[in-house]
């Protein structure tokens, strides 16, 4: 008889202390990965501290580990925190749906994070450029509050080497450091400027409610976006990720099982509940 | 199973519950309690109460306890031990009769198990569900917070219900719905005496107040309508209609322990705490009371009818009588219905 | 049914407040889902301050409004308080939680209030057998402070003595330890941890409850043994030398724990240890906000 509530346990092959606050911890299972899809979380936890929902932000081709970014902010987050290399982490999943990569293959694509909200857009833009020759080209607009806000400083390069696209950094007004060779500005500005345009063209975008309000109005209406072609996820506050315990409700939908990936226009259709 | 009917005296239905019990079943039964009447476990027949239309809480607490264990841990140096807590509740295999609830009460049982059951398979809930025997009897008189009708049940239904009893005269009248029902009587077949169906009482023609669909289709167009915010103003999120509440069925998922051992929890939850959907940063799409009790409605009349199908709402009246404010969900669904 | 004359007055108050904009908002009572019952309402334009009413029905500690969000961003509110809530006015002031200036106190004379369980089975007469165990001891039938006082039409409650309010505190004080344990274990046993108590008392107004916190977690979560025993405990904690007996926390009570035998306690060994007793003057600083050379304290060995 299965136990849905369950964790498997999975080894800490690394951890990056991206800022002074956030991590991203890379995690094995037998040696290896586990199959899961761009866009899809998972339920993780130090057992004895409560578990913490986090989206994945590797890509599931790179098969040697899984990986995810969390901000130490609570007791879950507090207790994964104080773990070292080679401990265990409990982890359930994966859950939710997931990026469409099949609509994205040909096209244009953009993609857009905010702070910490950069974590599921890394996953499936690494996924993007792991297969680089499906798609058309790429563009990466990532910002931060400031300077030392901003994840993954230490691949940024990696992204700029792939063919045919481009990476934008941006801080926000006052968060620049001295010789900050990056942009400053908010998200929503600095995509205005970006040379983009709608057509045959996909925007994902995570971040903040507010960056994700301003840069969906950028895309939509400055841009030509349709809004069948802007995709984001929604962070909604969840405790089984398994469509039982009634938290993550937005409308007829739960978060955790018809999402967490939805496009601008599915969000529409939902009620100002999120 | 195609039903069967049976009639039973009312010297014989003491006899039969009696029996259940010696028989090793827990039988569980509307009891005086503390002034009021709730369910709890009898030793005989005459400890139940059944003079009531129903006890103050509903008998979730067999399906979904109020708290559960979902696993044990245990550390070891550098290792971490697990063990499952799904052994324990299928191991337990505690047989139990619900005797003497209502058929609202009864129609919980398989409305929730949709929820538990429409993806992944929760077997905890599944256990306790399958060792559940239900035997109610049928309402002659609901009071004026009932709106199971409304609800597209009624007070002689049977859905849920392994054995729906009807009281008809000095004798009842057995509708037995399931094998479950069937397997617990048959040891005692005697004191029943089959019948058909013709013979049963018909179901009287039982009065709507309003029309629950369209309650549904007011909520569907009106998230924002202004009544949310004035109407409950009054509600001061106690959460008692939840937890009173047969299918409200919300949960938080905790870890307890100290440094050598613990184990992770499931408790109850409620809808009605600002902290139920409190982001991590701060945000809080429910701000206000109003907000609160409006996901309220939408999950019983709206979100979860448009993926099982039915309502998550039974009409037992519980919300509205044990609301320390007096807000009343039928008078609510009803000016719901009327404002479509 | 029509307005008596407490209500008419009520209702003439109310609406000349509103009118004058000495109150933006009113909270009173209205009638109910049945007879028996009276709900709160919450008046914002004087035409409808006809909707208010008062009976000995009246159950509600509409005190317990002042602490939300939603009611307080009116600024300026009337409201109807029996002697018994209103003492939870005088302690939310007294606690700095409301500003005296911004509220109109309607004090509503009373005679005793019908217990709900009671009522709903169709009670309507007041005597010593049917009202709270707080009417019987109360001694601000006319409220200790108000703007407005309505006089009430009911008449004098007639005390036989057979009826002992609060009997249960004397069995309990004579009790050992081991045997008020068991009381008690066996009372929170029936806790579900809805926290009605603390949403229903006009004096928990934590904006996040120590259940809330969890670094530590300091209230176990769990609705068994330890989980009911911690939170019924700090519960009571929290409102010994605050609470002011108005027994809400009892009435919401969804599974009938005595909560007022916990709070009466508390309340008679505080006024005992203290000579204090709580909501009776918005001057006085909070028994344990204070000092005193005379306290006490022969517990410190």
């Amino acid at each position: 008889m299965e136990n849905i509530y369950l964790p498997k346990l999975a080894e800490i092959k690394e951890i990056i202390q991206e800022t002074a606050d956030t991590k991203t911890i890379r995690l094995t299972i037998d040696g290896g990965s586990i199959d899961f899809l761009p866009g899809q979380f998972g339920e993780f936890s130090f057992i004895g501290e409560g578990e913490s929902t986090f989206g994945f932000s590797s890509s599931p081709l790179r098969k040697e580990y899984f990986e995810f970014s969390f901000r130490t902010s609570g007791r879950a987050t507090s207790g994964i925190n104080g773990l070292n290399q080679g401990d265990k982490i409990a982890f359930r999943g994966p859950y939710g749906n997931y990026f469409d990569t099949s609509k994205m293959k040909g096209k244009d694509l953009v993609f857009v994070g905010g702070g910490i909200g950069m974590a599921p857009v890394k996953s499936i833009m690494e996924y993007c450029l792991d297969e680089r020759d499906d798609y058309g080209k790429i563009t990466i607009l990532y910002g931060a509050r400031s300077v030392g806000d901003l994840l993954y400083k230490n691949i940024f390069d990696e992204w700029k080497k792939y063919k045919n696209t481009d990476v934008v950094i941006t801080v926000d007004p006052g968060g620049e450091t001295p010789g900050w060779a990056g942009k400053v500005g908010f998200v929503p500005t600095i995509l205005e400027q970006l040379p983009l345009k709608g057509e045959n063209s996909i925007a994902v975008v995570c971040g903040p409610p507010i960056m994700i309000k301003f840069a969906l109005k950028s895309l939509e209406e400055k841009m030509g976006f349709d809004k069948g072609d802007i995709i984001t996820t929604l962070e909604n506050r969840m405790k089984c990720g398994l469509g039982k315990c009634g938290r993550c409700n937005v409308g007829s939908v739960y978060v955790c099982k018809d999402g967490p990936v939805f496009t601008a226009k599915e969000l529409e259709s939902l009620p100002n509940d999120f | 199973m195609e039903e069967k009917y049976f009639e039973i005296s009312a010297e014989n239905l003491k006899r039969f519950v009696d029996s259940v019990i010696s028989g090793g079943f827990e039988v569980i039964a509307p009891v005086n309690k503390d002034g009021d009447v709730f369910y709890g476990k009898i030793e005989k027949f005459d400890d139940a109460n059944l003079d009531i239309l129903l006890p103050k809480m509903s008998y979730k607490e067999y399906l979904l306890p109020k708290t559960e264990t979902l696993f044990e841990y245990s550390f070891s140096g550098m290792d971490t031990a697990i063990k499952d807590g799904i052994e324990a509740v299928a191991g337990e295999n505690q047989k139990r009769v619900i005797f003497g609830g209502r058929p609202c009460d009864a129609a919980a049982g398989p409305i929730m198990e949709k929820v538990f059951n429409w993806d992944y398979k929760d077997e905890f809930f599944n256990e306790r569900f399958k060792n559940l025997t239900i035997v109610s009897i049928a309402c002659e008189k609901p009071d004026n917070y009932c709106f199971c009708a409304e609800m597209q049940l009624s007070p002689e239904s049977s859905y849920g219900s392994d054995i729906l009893l009807k009281k008809s005269g000095a004798q009842y009248f057995a509708v037995v719905t399931s094998e479950k029902g069937l397997n617990l009587i048959n040891p005692y077949i005697n004191l029943f005496k089959e019948t058909t169906k013709a013979q049963v009482p018909a179901d009287k023609d039982w009065k709507k107040l309003f029309e629950i669909e369209k309650a549904k289709s007011f909520l569907d167009k009106n998230f924002e309508h202004n009544y949310f915010q004035d109407r409950f103003l009054s509600c001061i999120g106690c959460g008692v209609c939840t937890y009173t509440c047969p299918t409200c069925h919300c949960f938080d998922i905790q870890d307890e322990g100290n440094l050598k051992e613990g184990r992770r929890i499931r408790n109850w939850d409620s809808c009605q705490f600002g902290i139920f959907t409190l982001h991590t940063s701060g945000h809080n799409p429910r701000v206000t009371q109003g907000d609160r009790y409006r996901q309220r409605l939408m999950h019983k009349f709206k979100i979860y009818s448009e993926k099982f199908d039915k309502y998550l709402c039974v009409g037992c009246g519980r919300c509205s009588r044990n609301c320390p404010e007096d807000i009343d969900i039928k008078e609510i669904a009803k000016d719901l219905a009327g404002m479509a | 049914m029509a307005n008596t004359k407490t209500d008419e007055k009520l209702q003439k108050i109310a609406k000349e407040l509103l009118e004058s904009g000495e109150a933006n908002l009113f909270i009173g009572y209205t009638k109910g889902s049945n007879p028996q019952r009276m709900r709160p309402v919450f008046i914002t334009k004087p035409e409808e301050a006809e909707k208010l009413s008062f009976s000995r029905h009246a159950v509600q500690d509409l005190a317990v409004f002042l602490k939300k969000q939603e009611v307080k961003k009116f600024g300026k509110i009337g409201i109807a308080v029996k002697g018994c809530d209103e003492k939870a006015v005088n302690t939310l002031i007294q606690e700095y939680q409301i500003s005296r200036d911004d509220i109109k106190i309607i004090g509503m004379q009373c005679n005793g209030v019908i217990k709900q369980n009671l009522a709903d089975k169709g009670e309507t007469e007041v005597s010593e057998y049917t009202v709270y165990d707080k009417c019987l001891i109360c001694r601000e039938h006319t409220p200790v402070l108000y703007d407005f006082l309505i006089e009430t039409e009911e008449p004098e409650l007639s005390l036989s003595g057979n009826v002992k309010p609060y009997a249960e505190i004397e069995k309990l004080e004579s009790m050992s330890a081991e045997e008020k344990n068991a009381f008690w274990a066996q009372e929170f046993d029936k806790c579900i941890k809805c926290y009605a108590c603390r949403q229903a008392c006009p004096l928990c107004y934590c904006s996040r409850c120590i259940v809330e916190k969890n670094m530590p977690q300091w209230i176990d979560t769990n609705s068994e043994e330890t989980g009911n025993a911690q939170w019924n405990l700090i519960r009571a904690y929290h409102l010994s030398g605050r609470c002011i007996g108005c027994g809400e926390c009892e009435r919401a009570c969804p599974v009938n724990i005595p909560l007022m035998l916990i709070n009466e306690k508390m309340a008679k060994d505080v006024y005992n240890l203290f000579g204090y007793k709580s909501g009776l003057d918005i001057n006085a600083k909070p028994v344990f906000g204070v000092f005193s050379e005379s306290d006490f304290n022969d517990f410190i060995k």
